[in-house]
């Protein structure tokens, strides 16, 4: 059996539980962002699975330019990100959610 | 080729905003230097392709960027001719102006950054306002109609308040460029009001005139257009206009070019600018921008006045008065800034009395001569001011041995400014007089001969007059020996650098022998280059009105020997010279009815400011603070309750699109 688009948006809609899932249940920042990036990583093979199967029209990379700016992207995010994490650990030594509520209102 | 013309015009506008990239101050203005140079470097390239192509004339390239399309839905309508162009205008007097304009400027900038000193606040904005100015001016002389014109019009007064005030901690300065953009929204307004004037009257016969080439609709304000509907207008081929409309039309536009070029009822910010701008700012600002302006304005609107007649008479006589009062009033000023001041209204005056008799090259040639000299002069004079720390000539002396290379360039602008012989001044200050003598229009008509007599009469007065000012500056600041006087200090008395004397010197090269192309009688000169209508200048009476200049400036040079060396004293005018110094009580007429209308009606107005801010403005804020207050709960602060809501927030997107698309929404149902 050949895979066919529904194999890829199916795979593409577990990755996104799993990483939704991952982002309520984690405790630690850390699981946090992981969890964020496996969500990026469904949305990137959602994006290349409909350009492989030729849904974009007249236009029939732009799912692939969409992959390859998301990856771009999600690079990006996980640099500052790091970073952020680093310095909260550094002035907190603790990188649990439940302890971090600074920006209520 | 003439799409250069639109790089003439960008340029400048680039450098006002890449000034503001660099963190170095010196930085934003070597910026702004390099893309005004650049900027004259490409007009020099039109001006020249120009010149060669001359034997096409007349000529002029009209490059339309955007047509202002109000749409079908308006059609028949009154706003539904309204077809207002971006574009540019390649011609003669516009290649001419654009490379005036960027090289003053240029020179002015670079004069500017030995000028000021870096560690004062506003050095940028110093640069990127001289910079906006020239763009301003720039785009304002290749406007191809009047609306753009108007628009360029308003920036230059926007761009000169921001200047002129620029050491605004100071209430003088500030108090300057208030009454300066004040007096001048006056010509705004004028100019405003002919524009609407224009449309409400032409716009509906806009039809009849041909678009041009390439073009799907006509511009009622294109210069071309509206100078065939004047002429329709005149001959009455145009329903509900005739030769009263154009009258009041060329009103308009003369009050509004009075303004800003400062005739005589509206002279009364000039002074006090030239005492509290800095000396670049007064440089450009009294050559080849402000003042520039009013002239190329009626120069742009010549067929107008061609066909009214009667305000071209009341044109030249309110410049020929302006000229002659303002170069009597200059002679007897000892301050250096309002001497150049009123030599500069003085000198206005006679372009707008040549215009006003029909002599339109000799106007844009004194223009441009006089940018030269008067450039010059205002830059020698603030390395004089700065050198000697006074602004009283009377004071000054010995810049000769001093300050060589300033003294020498204020001899050669002085000079050309005054008239003599075979200077660049000489030959224009010439050509006005044989145009005024001549009193002829490109249409052959001319205003009454009393008039005329009266304008040749105060022409020949103000070139006599004229001269003595400048000259008496130059002999008071540059001979002698160095001042002894308590607190003076002589060392001070040295050049400012070379950034400063080279562009000064250079304009006064330029004043001295700039001249060349507008002599008389030499095959494609001046007057055969720049010129109203379709016919080439003529040059009759050109040696009679050359001769006269020259005996008159060195008659008038020999005055202001004499007064320096003491042999003439130098008339006090008394109270009648007071009178007109200080704005012949104009400002004072000006307070009171600002302060008996506007101030009056203030109270008024601020009792209805603060009804509605108690009744409504304060209740708004009071319902925003509840709703904050409200708000700010769901604020927690917590990663996973932000994240459950964002989830929340995506099924319930996703359930209506899903629910929407199987149709089981009712507003979404249409699209199965």
């Amino acid at each position: 059996m050949d895979a066919g688009i529904g194999h890829f948006l199916a795979l593409s809609a577990l990755l996104f539980a799993i990483g939704a899932f991952g982002m309520l249940a984690r405790r630690n920042l850390l699981g946090v962002l992981m969890s964020a990036q496996v969500m990026v990583a469904a949305a990137t093979v959602a994006l290349a699975a409909f350009a492989r199967f030729g849904y974009g029209g007249s236009r029939p990379l732009s799912g692939a330019a969409f992959a390859f700016f998301v990856i771009i992207g999600g690079a990006a995010e996980v640099l500052v990100a790091t970073a952020v994490l680093l310095l909260v650990h550094r002035r907190r030594e603790s990188l649990d959610v439940d302890e971090l509520d600074d920006l209520r209102g | 080729m003439y799409n250069l013309a639109w790089a003439v015009v960008l340029l400048p506008l680039g450098g006002f905003l890449f000034a503001f990239l660099p963190e170095s101050p010196r930085r934003a203005a070597q910026v702004c230097i390099t893309f005004t140079a650049a900027a004259f470097v490409v007009s020099m390239i039109l001006l020249l392709y120009r010149v060669a192509h001359v034997k096409d004339n007349p000529y002029q390239a009209l490059i339309t960027f955007w047509t202002f399309d109000p749409g079908t839905k308006l059609q028949g309508g009154f706003i539904s001719d309204f077809h207002a162009q971006i574009g540019v205008l390649v011609d003669n007097l516009s290649c001419v102006m654009m490379a005036v304009v960027s090289l003053v400027s240029l020179l002015v900038q670079v004069y500017a950054t030995g000028f000021l000193r870096r560690d004062e606040g506003g050095y940028t904005r110093h640069f990127a306002g001289l910079v906006m100015a020239t763009f301003a001016m720039l785009a304002l002389v290749a406007s191809p109609n009047l609306f753009g014109l108007w628009v360029f019009w308003e920036l230059l007064g926007v761009c000169f308040y921001v200047l002129v005030a620029h050491w605004w901690d100071r209430p003088e300065a500030a108090a300057a460029a208030r009454r300066m953009f004040l007096i001048t929204r006056i010509g705004d307004l004028a100019l405003l009001l002919g524009l609407v004037f224009v449309f409400a009257k032409f716009a509906a016969s806009v039809a009849q005139v041909p678009a041009a080439a390439g073009q799907t609709a006509t511009d009622p304000f294109n210069f071309f257009v509206m100078e065939k509907q004047f002429s329709g207008a005149i001959a009455g081929h145009v329903a509900g206009t005739g030769p009263r409309t154009l009258i009041i039309l060329a009103l308009l536009v003369l009050l509004a070019a009075a303004a800003k070029s400062a005739l005589l009822p509206l002279h009364t910010w000039v002074g006090r600018v030239f005492e509290e701008a800095p000396a670049p700012v007064t440089a450009l600002l009294s050559t080849v921008t402000m003042s520039a302006a009013g002239v190329y304005l009626v120069a742009r609107m010549y067929p107008l006045f061609e066909v009214a007649p009667h305000v071209a008479s009341v044109m030249a006589v309110l410049g020929a008065l302006t000229a002659v009062i303002a170069a009597a009033v200059a002679v007897a000023q000892n301050d250096i800034r309002r001497l150049l001041a009123w030599s500069t209204t003085s000198q206005v005056g006679l372009m707008f009395a040549a215009l006003g008799t029909g002599a339109y090259s000799a106007a844009i040639f004194q223009m441009i001569t006089h940018a030269w000299a008067k450039a010059a002069l205002v830059l020698a004079a603030g390395s004089l001011v700065a050198a000697y720390r006074t602004t009283d000539i009377r004071e000054m002396s010995g810049a000769w041995q001093h300050m060589r290379a300033t003294s020498r360039a204020l001899a050669v602008a002085a000079a050309s400014a005054a008239g003599v012989v075979l200077l660049a001044g000489f030959w224009s200050l010439g050509a006005i007089l044989a145009g005024v003598m001549r009193n002829q229009f490109p249409n052959g008509a001319h205003v009454a001969g009393w008039v005329q007599a009266l304008v040749v009469v105060c022409v020949a007065l103000t070139v006599l007059l004229g001269a003595v000012a400048p000259m008496r500056m130059f002999f008071q600041a540059s001979l002698g020996e160095l001042p002894r006087r308590r607190g003076f200090q002589p060392q001070r008395v040295r050049e400012v650098g070379a950034r400063v004397v080279r562009p000064t010197a250079l304009l006064a090269g330029l004043a001295a022998l700039g001249g060349f192309m507008g002599i008389p009688g030499v095959r494609a000169g001046f007057s055969h280059f720049v010129f109203a209508g379709t016919t080439r200048g003529a040059d009759d009476h050109a040696l009679a009105g050359l001769v006269v200049v020259g005996v008159l400036a060195v008659a008038g040079a020999g005055v202001a020997w004499a007064a320096h060396t003491g042999r003439v004293k130098v008339p006090s005018t008394g109270r009648a010279g007071a009178l007109v110094a200080g704005g012949l009580r104009l400002d004072a007429a000006y307070d009171w009815a600002v302060a008996n209308t506007v101030l009056r009606a203030a109270p008024v107005v601020a009792t209805v400011d603060d009804a509605v801010r108690e009744r409504v403005l304060d209740e708004v804020g009071e319902v925003v603070e509840t709703a904050a207050e409200a708000g700010r709960r769901w604020q927690v602060g917590r990663i996973d309750a932000v994240t459950v809501s964002a989830f929340a927030g995506v099924v319930l997107v996703a359930g209506a699109v899903v629910l929407g698309a199987t149709g089981h929404l009712p507003f979404t149902g249409a699209t199965r």
